[in-house]
């Protein structure tokens, strides 16, 4: 499945509040690898969900000069307390209103469900949409080996791998 | 892309199996003993392996989640330095049928439940003996493409079906059926 972003083309800009109600903008990235992963919703029913095994592997992600974005259109004081539930410390961007606007952008918004697809887009530190990735289901969350193979085509193997696992 | 759920890593001499070492049907699961999913896949596993072990084998792979699991890494620790002294399942399956009982008091009181000599156990223990091992299993779920806890891969086909029995009877004897018929066509 693909999104409507074009690889190899710069990936659009946005400006999302964080879980603080903080304005973040997709170019205070510019000089980082940007994961940006777009989830349906906080409190899915699976405990060991995505977003978990992202925060697990954050060492080895940032070994590859990246960072992770997550996005979903739940508000902000949702995305504070999942935050605050499942431990995470990466940057979760409420595209709550207007409704889906960014998910928009990146052509993964759901129409008929009003959520955003599962979805992974890999940008480079000059801010070029390298990759993406959209689930097929997205109750199915994407297995580690599709984020650390979009790194790895954008970054090469990462010279000394984190002592994290 | 088939090739994204599709298990990379081999499954070698080092790995703990349950069943026939050449039964047809291999499960491999990625699995944390503090996950509460892992906890309900637990008798639904054990009883297909152990309903038919010449055909159905199943092979455990640490994938803690410690951020959310504070108990992930030393029970995965225990079962490994179990499985040092030959029983490694046994201390699996006391961890995932107590999995509200995993502080370090019930794993030396599972630990001699099971026959092992304690002092060997606790000094591995607090050393981190096995922590390496632990460690390797991670880096080969990320390789094979974990997704949550529990990962299940059958004949290294990433299963992202429903857990309960019969819909995993239902996967295994439709993975049996078209091997068959692949081998009857070549």
């Amino acid at each position: 499945m693909a999104s409507s972003q074009k690889t190899n083309t710069p990936a659009a800009e946005f400006t999302l509040p964080n879980a603080e109600g903080q304005p973040v903008r997709l170019s205070d990235y510019r000089g980082k690898n940007v994961v940006l992963s777009f989830y349906p919703a906080d409190w899915s029913p699976v405990c060991t969900s995505e977003l978990s095994l992202i925060q697990e592997t954050l060492d080895d992600i940032r070994g590859y000069n990246a960072e992770v974005v997550a996005v979903s259109v739940d508000n902000t004081y949702s995305h504070r307390a999942w935050a605050e539930k499942q431990r995470l410390s990466f940057p979760l961007l409420s595209d709550f209103w207007p409704h889906g606007a960014v998910a928009r952008q990146y052509g993964v918004f759901r129409e008929n469900d009003g959520i955003s697809e599962r979805a992974l887009f890999f940008i480079d530190a000059s801010g070029m949409l390298r990759d993406s990735w959209v689930s097929k289901d997205p109750a199915i969350p994407p297995g580690l080996n599709i984020i650390f193979d979009g790194l790895e085509r954008i970054e090469g193997t990462p010279q000394k791998e984190a002592s994290n696992a | 892309m088939l090739d994204e759920i599709i298990q990379k890593t081999p499954i070698t001499k080092d790995d703990w199996i349950r069943g026939s070492a050449d039964a047809p049907v291999t499960m491999l699961e990625y699995g944390d003993f503090e996950c509460p999913y892992c906890g309900m896949a637990f008798p639904v596993l054990h009883r297909l392996v152990d309903e038919d072990p010449e055909t159905i084998r199943l092979v455990y792979r640490h994938f803690p989640i410690t951020n959310i699991h504070p108990r992930a890494l030393p029970t995965a620790e225990a079962a490994e330095a179990a499985g040092a002294q030959g029983k490694f399942w046994e201390m699996h399956d006391l961890l995932f049928t107590h999995q509200d009982r995993l502080e370090d008091e019930d794993l030396l009181a599972y630990a001699d439940a099971i026959g092992l000599d304690i002092d060997r156990f606790a000094r591995e223990m607090s050393a981190g003996r096995y922590r390496k091992e632990v460690k390797g299993n991670f880096r080969k779920g990320i390789q094979d493409g974990v997704n949550g806890t529990p990962t299940i891969f059958i004949n290294r086909l990433r299963y992202d079906g429903p857990r309960d029995y019969e819909s995993m009877r239902a996967a295994i004897a439709a993975i049996l059926r078209t091997e068959r018929a692949q081998r009857r066509a070549a």
